[in-house]
């Protein structure tokens, strides 16, 4: 059995505008392109889902890093903390860089990088900090744990 | 010989009719993927619920349980907002709009071919192994041992498998009938139909190999994940929303009969669609390992994906010239006139999330979701329940003038899917903004919490309007009286 049902097509140019249109989202793609053409994606693997509910451990620790910290801890240790005018923070969970930081890293081996972050302690008093602000009057404790677990998973 | 049953006596018994196994009359696979699809968009609204609930409450709904199999061994149960999460868009995409979209491709082909259904019999095969492959990749994703990661193809290997099978069934039934008919260029609708149907099984394809190849060779974590975000991208863009167009583009001019505005616009809709849905499928590709300009590069596409669809909205707009107070009644022309507005709204909103700034601002939040229920769950959700009103009287041969459930579907499903998708978007710029002040996790919950409540409650009234439909085929079916359509669909659009 056929089950012919054909429809009627009407014209078979294209109107102006039409063509006016796609021109001009053309443009608009053409324009985002040029806009981006560097920079660098995400990792995809631990990328957040959006139904977790909360933001992963990154995103807390780049949002104060970033925005909360003044000034921002990138400013000094460059925006993937590989170091600038401080050091490079990669590598921090198996212990201190720095050589004024090894004596606080052997007599706090769990919590000398939070200590450091904080500056407002009598364990770090007489250190010298290199310009680094003591974050301790920004920041809250919880706030530095988020700092010092993010930077303990960087390799 | 004829048999007069007022002349049988005691012992004789009237002749038996012979019914085969799988039905073969016009239209029956069709009708089975449609019966299913109406199914699967109840659970699949449902499940949507339950998410939003399981986020708003993360702790008290959450459980996981093992338990010892003799053979297999110790199998765990996840039930979290992970899980209901895939499981809904799961669902969703290859539940309601695959059998919906397939019930499309296999109801108007032949009606604009020419040429009833080849393969009929295939389809069904494909119906059965579709299906068969959701329920138990479904089932198979509250299995961690069996899940996999990524958005839409987190299936087991076998589940994969059956899929494939129904969609390589699918893709048979509708080429055979295409070359059967032999018409050298047949209606706008089955172009769309035919990259859309070999997109997907490309691309469906591919999954189920980066699928095999984690399971045998262990491939690459990051390319099997890219992979599947790849497919993912290409199941939105060529499967669910080609389909969608194509089948809009068959239903205007049908219901209102008028002629198809402008065939060359609808042309080159299709053109301009074929092309930037497969490069907006290379946005997907996140990662440091891919170059960041063929990340953006695929970005780009999105934004001109903007095209095809403003201009195929555009001429369907033409083609209700005279017909606009049609929309007003709840029905066919209603449904299109709201996939319309939601394929404008979806595909603006793409263009959007796909700006750096929004992307740095929404990334990780509930954006992404609300701006996905709008395509999925309005632009391509109306344009299947617009081809259900009109074909669902034909497939099941029924004179059926519509009941009150039809303003219970469209209104449900409508407020549903608007409340659902504005409160996914509000929540995802609110949790953005918190993150970027720096807002405690524990604070940010409970401003989301809300949110997600109004969201829950919008996927509860959408599937209160997949009950509508459900219950609308079953009166059709059981009340209404038998009617033929063929001769009467003829009639109105002779005139080509």
């Amino acid at each position: 059995m056929t089950v012919r049902t054909p429809i009627d097509v009407g014209s078979r140019g294209i109107p102006g505008w039409a063509i006016g249109l796609v021109v001009l989202v053309f443009l608009v793609g053409g324009v985002y392109l040029a806009g981006n053409l560097s920079g660098e994606n995400p990792p995809i693997i631990g990328a957040p889902s959006g139904s977790a509910g909360a933001p992963n451990l990154e995103q807390q620790a780049r949002q104060i890093i970033e925005n909360k910290a003044q000034p921002a801890c990138t400013a000094c240790h460059g925006d993937d903390l590989t170091g600038g005018a401080g050091p490079d923070l990669h590598g921090v969970a198996s212990g201190p860089v720095s050589e004024n930081l090894q004596e606080l890293g052997q007599s706090n081996p769990d919590d000398w990088a939070h200590l450091w972050i904080d500056g407002t302690g009598p364990e770090v008093e007489g250190l010298e900090r290199g310009g680094m602000p003591p974050f301790g009057t920004q920041l809250t404790a919880e706030e530095i744990d988020t700092i010092v677990e993010y930077l303990k998973s960087l390799q | 010989m004829a048999v007069n049953p007022k002349k049988l006596r005691p012992y004789d018994q009237p002749p038996r009719v012979r019914r085969p196994l799988i039905p073969s009359r016009p239209d029956s696979a069709a009708t089975a993927f449609l019966v299913l699809a109406a199914l699967w968009l109840m659970a699949a609204t449902g499940l949507g619920a339950l998410w939003l609930l399981t986020l708003a409450f993360p702790e008290q709904l959450h459980f996981e349980m093992e338990f010892a199999l003799p053979i297999i061994g110790t199998l765990g149960i996840e039930y979290s907002a992970d899980t209901v999460a895939s499981g809904f868009s799961n669902a969703l995409v290859f539940g309601w709009l695959s059998n919906a979209a397939f019930a499309a491709v296999l109801f108007i082909t032949p009606r604009l071919t020419g040429a009833r259904l080849v393969g009929e019999t295939a389809a069904w095969g494909g119906m059965a192994a579709w299906n068969l492959g959701v329920a138990s990749g479904l089932a198979g994703l509250y299995i961690p041992q069996l899940a996999g990661h990524g958005p839409l193809a987190e299936f087991p290997l076998p589940s994969d498998g059956l899929m494939l099978l129904g969609m390589l069934s699918v893709n048979y039934a509708f080429w055979r009938t295409v070359l059967a008919a032999g018409r050298q260029l047949p209606y706008v609708s089955v172009w769309f139909f035919g990259v859309a149907l070999l997109a997907s099984m490309g691309a469906y394809a591919l999954g189920a190999a980066a699928q095999a190849g984690a399971t045998f060779i262990n491939l690459d974590e990051t390319t099997v994940a890219l992979i599947y975000a790849f497919v993912a991208r290409i199941l939105a863009t060529y499967w669910i929303l080609g389909v969608a167009l194509g089948t809009l583009l068959y239903l205007v001019p049908r219901v209102t009969l008028n002629a198809l505005a402008s065939g060359g616009l609808a042309a080159a809709a299709w053109l301009l669609w074929a092309g930037f849905a497969g490069l907006s499928s290379i946005g997907a590709l996140v990662d440091p390992s891919v170059p960041y300009v063929v990340t953006a590069l695929g970005n780009a596409g999105t934004i001109l994906l903007v095209a095809p669809v403003f201009l195929v909205v555009a001429v369907l707009a033409m083609s209700m010239h005279g017909r606009w107070a049609m929309a007003l009644i709840p029905g066919t022309l209603a449904l299109c006139l709201v996939s319309m507005t939601f394929l404008l709204a979806s595909s603006l909103l793409e263009a959007i999330g796909v700006l750096r700034s929004v992307q740095d601002l929404v990334r990780g939040t509930e954006w992404p979701a609300g701006a996905s229920l709008f395509g999925t769950l309005g632009a391509a959700t109306f344009a299947f329940l617009a081809l259900a009103d009109h074909a669902a009287p034909r497939m099941f041969r029924r004179d059926w003038k519509g009941s009150l459930l039809d303003e219970g579907l469209l209104w449900a499903t409508f407020a549903g899917t608007a409340m659902a998708g504005l409160a996914l978007l509000g929540a995802g710029i609110v949790h953005g903004s918190l993150m970027l002040d720096g807002e405690a996790p524990a604070a940010i919950g409970g401003t989301m919490m809300w949110f997600r409540l109004v969201a829950a409650g919008g996927l509860g009234l959408a599937s209160l309007g997949g009950v509508c439909l459900l219950l609308n085929l079953f009166l059709m079916y059981t009340t209404a009286r038998r009617a033929d359509y063929s001769a009467v669909d003829v009639a109105p659009a002779a005139a080509e």
